[in-house]
């Protein structure tokens, strides 16, 4: 590993391989790399070696740059080298596992907007997404109903307890004691009932408000609801623990049989209340006995959407390419058109033989370029003729492109490639 | 020029049969690989060097579906030619 092999060891290991002698093998080895060689020699610039790759000759044109140490400019010269491609084969031979060409990026998930869930993974993103989204509405509800258990278990407990204390009828009392107790019960069982088929309601129309239409709020509507059903029950609460509360003000006052009557009252009232607390309650309960046969036909409804979903994205997705393109083209024929325009003005305002002379420069530069020989008299300054740029004045004075930079240095233009006629160009 | 050419001028060079020059070839060029393959570098005098070069993995935008994706990261076979080869190419 990591060790430097040399020729003789590759020829070597060939000699052993093919089982002929390491002369040959040397002589062979050699071979093969001098004839890629020769074949550049020889004026052919690519090279195919099947089961390796590619040789090419590349020019490397020359460029100036500056001495770092010093910072004189330089020449670096053009050179020849030899780029190397190789096969698909080898690559394959070097990435034996690593085969999977392109992977979805799991970064893809921070971008919130974007609704596409790839296809394979969708089921399972669905069912994670409901998971997440489902318990902190359910969390939600638990929190209004832990609100609204206290209003109306603690206080009237506390309320009975005085009553107790006050009043010697524990016959009654008892009576009393044990209806409140099982409406108690009966609320508590009735408000987790709710609260069940409730968070299941809210999940199943999660589900298929998810599914057709990707839509959010209306999640946002469904738990509102939630509340809202919680909040009824809040209220009754709230009522009964008023009336209790009247009830032991009235008590202290007044610790009669006519009191008694009153907190009889009372707890009619609460019974009115707790049942009708209960009857908001067994709506959903319904609505939960009906939640399983809901589930099998919302599932269903949601593999049928799934499908469609599917094929209404591939048949959309070609569908809306070529709109997006055209319309990318069209903001691309927009924008460069605006720039082009202030460009034009600007040129007619300050130099208004700009706009004719940059065309003919570019188609002039190929046919001139040519024929035009490096003349070696070089005059101090040159007056700039129609037609003619920068890189032509290197060209005809320097017999090389590269001294453009130089030639701007020395005359220090702002608009190098905006240069109207008659320009006075010092030659350095 | 096509591997055919480069095999009939080898064994014009080295008066094998072209059917020779194939086999001795593959098997030069299985042997090298093998070799870059673990890790080590393949040194030719006078032509170049061959080892394995790791190219890192990179995001990629698919403008037509809009997707961003990964491309792994891939191994693959990188050369550079030696600097008495560069004098000899520059000569002139």
């Amino acid at each position: 590993m990591n060790e430097k092999l040399s020729f003789q060891h590759v020829s070597d290991a060939l000699a052993q391989k093919m089982g002929v002698s390491k002369k040959v093998a040397d002589v062979f080895t050699k071979a093969f790399f001098d004839t890629v060689v020769d074949a550049f020699y020889m004026g052919e610039e690519v090279v195919k070696v099947k089961g390796l790759g590619t040789f090419k000759l590349v020019v490397v044109e020359s460029r100036e740059s500056v001495n770092v140490s010093n910072g004189e400019r330089i020449v670096i010269p053009g050179y020849k080298k030899v780029a190397f491609v190789p096969e698909d084969s080898v690559v394959e031979f070097l990435n034996p596992e690593a085969e999977v060409p392109v992977e979805e990026d799991k970064l893809f998930v921070e971008e919130p907007p974007v609704v596409e869930i790839p296809m394979a993974d969708k089921s399972s993103v669905l069912e994670e997404t409901q998971v997440v989204e489902d318990e902190p509405v359910e969390d939600e509800v638990e929190v209004l109903v832990q609100v609204a258990e206290p209003a109306h278990v603690e206080e009237p407990q506390d309320a009975f307890s005085g009553i107790d204390m006050l009043i010697s009828t524990p016959e009654s009392m008892e009576e009393v004691r044990q209806q409140y107790e099982e409406a108690k019960a009966k609320m508590e069982v009735a408000v987790e009932e709710a609260r069940k088929a409730n968070a299941e309601k809210v999940r199943l129309e999660k589900l298929l408000a998810r599914l057709e239409a990707n839509a959010v709020p209306e999640m946002v509507e469904k738990g509102e609801e939630v509340s809202v059903m919680t909040e009824v029950q809040e209220d009754a609460g709230e009522e009964v623990s008023v009336v209790e509360a009247s009830v032991q003000e009235d008590k202290s006052e007044e610790p009669d049989a006519a009191e008694e009557d009153k907190h009889q009252e009372a707890l009619n009232r609460f019974m009115n209340e707790s049942s009708r607390a209960e009857e908001a309650a067994v709506k959903p309960k319904k609505s939960h006995a009906m939640a399983w046969v809901l589930t099998i036909v919302f599932v269903l409804l949601a593999a049928i959407c799934f499908f469609l979903y599917q094929t209404f994205l591939s048949i959309e997705a070609v569908e809306t390419v070529p709109k997006t393109e055209k319309k990318e083209q069209v903001k691309k024929v927009n924008k460069p058109a605006k720039p082009k325009k202030s460009e034009t003005s600007k040129q007619v305002e300050q130099e208004p033989t700009e706009n004719k002379q940059e065309d003919p420069e570019a188609t002039d530069k190929k046919e001139e370029a040519k024929p035009s020989n490096p003349t070696p008299t070089k005059p101090a300054t040159y007056v700039l003729q129609r037609g003619e740029s920068l890189t032509r004045i290197s060209q005809k004075f320097y017999g090389t492109k590269d001294s453009v930079p130089a030639i701007i240095r020395v005359n220090k233009f702002d608009y190098p490639n905006n240069l109207p006629v008659g320009t006075v160009v010092k030659l350095p | 020029m096509t591997n055919k050419e480069f095999i009939e001028m080898l064994s014009r060079k080295t008066s094998f049969e072209t059917s020779d020059v194939k086999e001795l070839s593959a098997t030069l060029i299985d042997i090298m690989l093998h070799n870059v393959a673990e890790g080590d570098s393949v040194t030719i005098q006078g032509f170049g060097s061959f080892e394995v070069r790791e190219k890192a993995r990179r995001k990629i935008y698919n403008p037509t579906s809009k997707n961003y994706m990964v491309v792994p990261p891939k191994k693959t076979l990188g050369y550079k030619m030696s600097a008495a080869l560069k004098e000899r190419l520059n000569m002139e």
